[in-house]
């Protein structure tokens, strides 16, 4: 491991036990809900960064569609993959603020229906990256699906928006609802799981661009051997014992 | 040929490989039937259903049929490799798409007819009271349904989860429609509830997103 890795590795640790800090200590309880204020931290700093990770795969998908380097396929990628998880973040968390507070770990507002549709959205674009053979055909494939999904986002924000969704706005038309010291641990959240998904991103993308380069490996090996195994075979016109008879009229 | 006719041509083979033994009508009215069965089973044959129910149990029925018969549209083409025929032709490729959309649409819409006089005459649903209306919505939720379909279908075409892949592929793109073409049914059967334009323009910009995107990504998809 380099020391850039491991210099990665420190800033996010203290990031992220600072974001810890300002989320359970340095953070006053909310007049009306406590202490669950704090669970607003971890999610809607999570539902930020899924929603960066997903605009980050289409972008990279488009452009690995029109340049074809398999660096921007490897990065659009691991981009939805991470976006899936801070995604699963969104909703869990989503849903432990939500027993105490609406008395139901899930309700059928709108905002925690269109999330759970964009993860699902994005399980399909896992599902159908995973199933399909051939490094090219793969990406071009996942690319396409990425480029359509994201492009359905906007639609599924404005069907939101035509609901009447009860779930509390942060940050709206009339500013922000949230005093300064409130604010101050939500973006260092924001700034914690941002350095936190630009690790994993770096990391991951390494690991599929080593594993591509397995799979290539492998399959120059499979074709050396099987020119090798042609070589090695014996001339069977010079051994007419070895030769099948065909029976006559047969084609 | 121009590209007109290259279309039309497209759209006549597809339509008369159903004709010969297709089954996809068959197929998608017989699921459909047995899904509008387990649903008034499942309802406890409740005698009347109210509009927003059937409205959202309708497009569930023919959301699934659509799903189901997207996977098989071009099963009778992978047999003998015969998919390669349209592709080997010297025309865009995004043609194909329309064409194959455009036949989808005609026998998901030949399929719907007789599901949704089945799902009102079985589930004892009345009469819808916008008629003009109802028939303008089904129209266009088949028509965006299947072009969404047909593209996902070719997407997953290469996968080996091709036969679940495609609903669940499907049914969260397509979630923003389906809530849309429930509202303007639901209006369609009680105009009492108002539907306002934003469902219509949903339904509009499917049908811009499904129209568009192929054209410019279906030559894409074909070329691996």
């Amino acid at each position: 491991m380099t020391k850039r890795w491991i210099a990665g590795i420190g800033v996010v640790g203290i990031l992220g036990w600072l974001c810890q800090y300002f989320a359970f200590i340095g953070s006053p309880p909310e007049k009306s809900m406590g202490n669950l204020i704090r669970i607003l931290y971890f999610h809607a700093s999570s539902a930020w960064i899924a929603f960066l990770s997903f605009g980050v795969a289409a972008f990279f998908a488009l452009c690995y569609l029109i340049r074809r380097r398999p660096i921007l396929d490897q990065i659009s990628s691991s981009s939805a993959e991470i976006g899936v998880m801070y995604t699963t973040v969104t909703l869990i968390t989503g849903s432990l603020w939500a027993k105490p507070i609406w008395n139901a770990w899930w309700t059928w507002d709108p905002r925690l229906t269109t999330t759970l549709i964009l993860w699902f959205l994005y399980v399909g674009y896992l599902l159908l990256r995973g199933s399909i053979e051939g490094l090219e055909r793969r990406a071009v494939v996942s690319g396409v699906y990425a480029i359509i999904a994201v492009a359905d986002v906007p639609v599924i924000h404005f069907a939101v928006e035509w609901w009447n969704s009860i779930h509390p706005q942060v940050i709206d038309e009339t500013g922000i609802n949230m005093p300064g010291s409130m604010l101050f641990a939500l973006m260092f959240a924001f700034v914690a799981f941002f350095a936190i998904y630009v690790l994993l991103l770096a990391v991951r993308t390494r690991q599929e661009a080593q594993r591509q380069r397995l799979y290539r490996l492998r399959r120059e090996i499979q074709e050396v051997r099987g020119r090798a195994a042609d070589k090695l075979q014996p001339d069977i016109s010079a051994h007419p014992q070895l030769q099948m008879s065909v029976p006559k009229g047969s084609k | 040929m121009n590209s007109v006719q290259v279309f039309w041509t497209l759209v006549w083979k597809d339509l008369r490989a159903e004709m010969r033994g297709g089954r996809f009508v068959v197929s998608c009215l017989s699921f459909g039937v047995l899904m509008v069965l387990i649903v008034g089973m499942a309802l406890n044959a409740a005698p009347h259903l109210p509009a927003s129910w059937a409205s959202g149990l309708l497009w569930m029925v023919l959301f699934f049929t659509t799903a189901l018969a997207m996977t098989r549209h071009d099963a009778k083409e992978q047999e003998f490799g015969g998919w390669m025929g349209p592709w080997l032709a010297p025309i865009d490729r995004s043609l194909v798409f329309y064409a194959r959309w455009c036949a989808a649409w005609f026998m998901v819409l030949v399929a719907s007819v007789g599901l949704i006089a089945l799902f009102f005459i079985i589930l004892n649903v009345p009469f819808p009271v916008a008629f003009g209306t109802f028939v303008a919505v089904v129209a266009a939720g088949t028509l965006a349904l299947s072009g969404a379909g047909t593209l996902l279908a070719t997407l997953a075409g290469q996968s080996s989860l091709r036969e679940v892949l495609v609903p669940i592929l499907l049914f969260p793109i397509s979630i923003p429609l389906f809530l849309a073409l429930i509202r303007l049914t639901w209006h369609a059967l009680d105009p009492a509830v108002i539907a306002g334009a934003a469902w219509v323009e949903i339904v509009g910009a499917y049908l811009v997103v499904v129209g568009v995107l192929p054209w410019l990504l279906y030559e894409l998809i074909l070329e691996v």
